[in-house]
């Protein structure tokens, strides 16, 4: 196609006449400019900027954002591609920074994030809750039926003495335990509680993106094993009193794995009918709100925790203890269902 | 939302897989994927830590460990290490837990937005299933699935390796995390602002010989030798031997006439041939129409 051009290039001409020499020659200092006040960003965080820096950060970046632009479309200085690529990727990761006002999320999530994600959910909460039913009334059925089938449910070493051979004495102490190594163990108790369940609220939601299949095992099993737990002292005629025992923490507690059940059963119907997304892209629409239940059912827990290893260990009124149930029922009930404004959503 | 993926190689070298990933001024970043390796070594610097952690809170609990309320501490020192250490770090430190610094990765959004508290929230919550639980299965078979026949047991370990198998599958490295909360875990890139080479010559003055090139003799190579002709100039100083044989090489394909047998002749030929080569091939770059490699 030259051919015919007699030019020939002589090298020293050729300089001025480069557009990609001229180009870098002009906007150099201001990506070396950047360069330092990244640096100084990615070592010591972006407080260690002064004001006026901060103000010069957002249009060094755009600068060199289209340096970059121009950069691959007219330079084939490879070295000088590959320093704008990287620089325009560190400060973008400076200027497009997590948010963080943590209180404010914080705030927010707790008024109106978490109630709002678990509003939206409704329909697999309810499922899991179902679940749950559907696993007390299997296990209490199973054990008053055939009091052999308790040894099969409870896994012993869980049962703690409460198997099926135990007296209606050793079984009622438990239910009202006071004696003092038993409030020692209290502390201890209470925070072995709170991580057990929180592992299992986890679990319920990280597998349920096995199109919620494991999650709806878990709730069933846990079902299963309070319905048996139920029918064992049902059958001693200690049914009242169980459920005095169970229900201060247990509403709370149930609440938050039936709601961490929800969460894993919205990624199982997202896995199963992504609709017109791909499943990627439907499992990335719903994992929002279940990320936003199951920190809130941390929360729960940990409460609940508090509930099971201190109230319960301590209060031995059978009434008191229903009263305490009813009111954490009605509390979590408004928490969840009370009509609110819903600007916070998305902050959390 | 448009993700390119594609692999870079580079001789036989793999430089990795890239992904474009669009940003809010409109401009692509191209962003290097970090490799399995790379994360695994990532994972285990960052469990190292914990464990550092744990163990000297362990010395320092040790007096009260007998008692409940050491062990009920170390218990919640446990549960909110295990879940919060990587949560902490991803929020304040943009993307970055220690042992990520350590390798040099990143997470980010892979939508090109700034990577929100959410989406650090749901890849740290699967975390548990995807490394504990294999861990611990590996480690304790027993207590991980407590009765069944041996086949029962082989089935529940092989359900366990898909949590490992997934981000070796996936193309951008991507665990069940990641996929859920849209994020991906890239290299850190570096790179300094090296000499302009086309501006050497300029500086070098008169006394340097001189080399002209014609027309014909700049429509043979293309831009991927261009390149490498600029990573030898780099890498390479006034005498090496390397640079007096791809002198030669060079001035044998052009059927140059130049004399490379003067002290630094083979450089300063060098020099002068890949400015006029870059002068040439960013013009038709303008045009549309640069050569991606030289004629076979």
């Amino acid at each position: 196609m030259a051919a015919g051009r007699a030019v020939v290039e002589v090298a020293d001409g050729a300089v001025r006449r480069l557009r990609s020499v001229a180009f870098r020659r002009d906007r150099e200092a201001s990506w070396q400019r950047l360069e330092r006040l990244v640096g100084r960003i990615e070592r010591d965080g972006i407080d260690s900027l002064g004001e006026s820096e901060l103000v010069e950060l957002p249009t060094l970046h755009r600068a060199a954002v289209s340096s970059l632009s121009v950069a691959r479309a007219i330079s084939l200085d490879r070295s000088l591609l590959e320093y704008l690529e990287a620089l325009t990727a560190r400060s973008h990761f400076c200027v497009h920074a997590t948010p963080s006002d943590p209180w404010r999320a914080f705030v927010a999530f707790w008024t109106a994030g978490f109630a709002a994600a678990v509003r939206r959910s409704a329909g697999p909460v309810l499922v899991a809750l179902a679940t749950v039913v559907l696993g007390v009334a299997i296990g209490f059925v199973a054990v008053v039926q055939d009091l052999a089938n308790y040894d099969l449910l409870v896994d012993p070493g869980m049962a703690q003495g409460r198997d099926a051979s135990a007296s209606v004495e050793s079984l009622r102490a438990g239910l009202y335990a006071r004696d003092a190594s038993a409030v020692d163990g209290l502390t201890r108790f209470a925070s072995f509680l709170f991580q057990n369940n929180a592992q299992v609220g986890i679990l319920c939601f990280a597998l349920g993106f096995a199109a919620g299949v494991p999650t709806l095992l878990l709730l069933l099993f846990n079902g299963t094993l309070l319905g048996a737990m139920a029918a064992l002292f049902h059958l001693r005629g200690l049914g009242v009193d169980f459920w005095g025992w169970v229900l201060p923490h247990g509403v709370t507690e149930l609440l938050a794995i039936v709601l961490c059940g929800g969460a894993g059963l919205l990624q199982g119907r997202a896995v199963l009918m992504p609709g017109q997304r791909t499943r990627a892209g439907a499992l990335r629409a719903v994992g929002g709100d279940a990320a936003r239940i199951v920190l809130g059912c941390v929360g729960m827990l940990a409460v609940a925790a508090l509930l099971e290893g201190f109230f319960r260990q301590l209060v031995h009124e059978v009434a008191v203890r229903y009263a305490v149930a009813a009111a954490t029922a009605a509390f979590w009930g408004c928490y969840f269902l009370w009509p609110r404004r819903t600007a916070g959503e998305g902050a959390a | 939302m448009t993700i390119v993926t594609s692999r870079r190689f580079e001789g036989d070298l793999r430089i990795g897989t890239t992904v474009a990933v669009p940003t809010p001024e409109g401009v692509p970043l191209v962003l290097t994927i970090a490799s399995y390796a790379e994360r695994v070594v990532g994972l285990v610097a960052d469990f190292g830590r914990i464990v550092a952690i744990l163990f000297v809170i362990g010395l320092v609990l040790a007096p009260w460990l007998g008692g409940p309320l050491g062990e009920a501490l170390l218990m919640l020192v446990l549960f909110a290490l295990r879940n919060g250490w990587f949560m902490y770090f991803e929020l304040r430190r943009n993307g970055r837990t220690p042992g990520k610094r350590f390798v040099c990765t990143r997470v980010v959004d892979a939508r090109g937005g700034p990577l929100r508290p959410l989406q650090v929230v749901v890849r740290n919550l699967t975390r548990e299933v995807e490394t504990w639980l294999p861990i611990v299965a590996i480690g304790q078979p027993d207590t991980f699935v407590t009765s069944g026949p041996g086949w029962v047991r082989g089935v529940a370990m092989l359900w366990l390796l898909v949590f490992l198998v997934v981000p070796w599958v996936d193309a951008r490295r991507r665990r069940i995390g990641d996929l859920l909360a849209g994020t991906l875990v890239v290299r850190e890139q570096r790179g300094s602002l090296e000499v302009e080479l086309a501006e050497r010559v300029a500086r070098a003055g008169a006394t340097a010989p001189r080399f002209a090139f014609t027309p014909a003799q700049l429509g043979i190579y293309g831009i991927y030798e261009l390149q490498v002709l600029e990573r030898v100039l780099r890498d390479h100083g006034q005498e090496s031997s390397t640079l007096r044989e791809v002198a030669r090489k060079i001035a044998r394909k052009l059927g140059h006439d130049a004399d490379l047998r003067a002290v630094g002749a083979a450089r300063a030929f060098l020099e002068a041939f890949y400015q006029a080569q870059r002068g040439r091939l960013e013009t038709e770059l303008a045009l549309g129409r640069a050569r991606e490699r030289k004629r076979q």
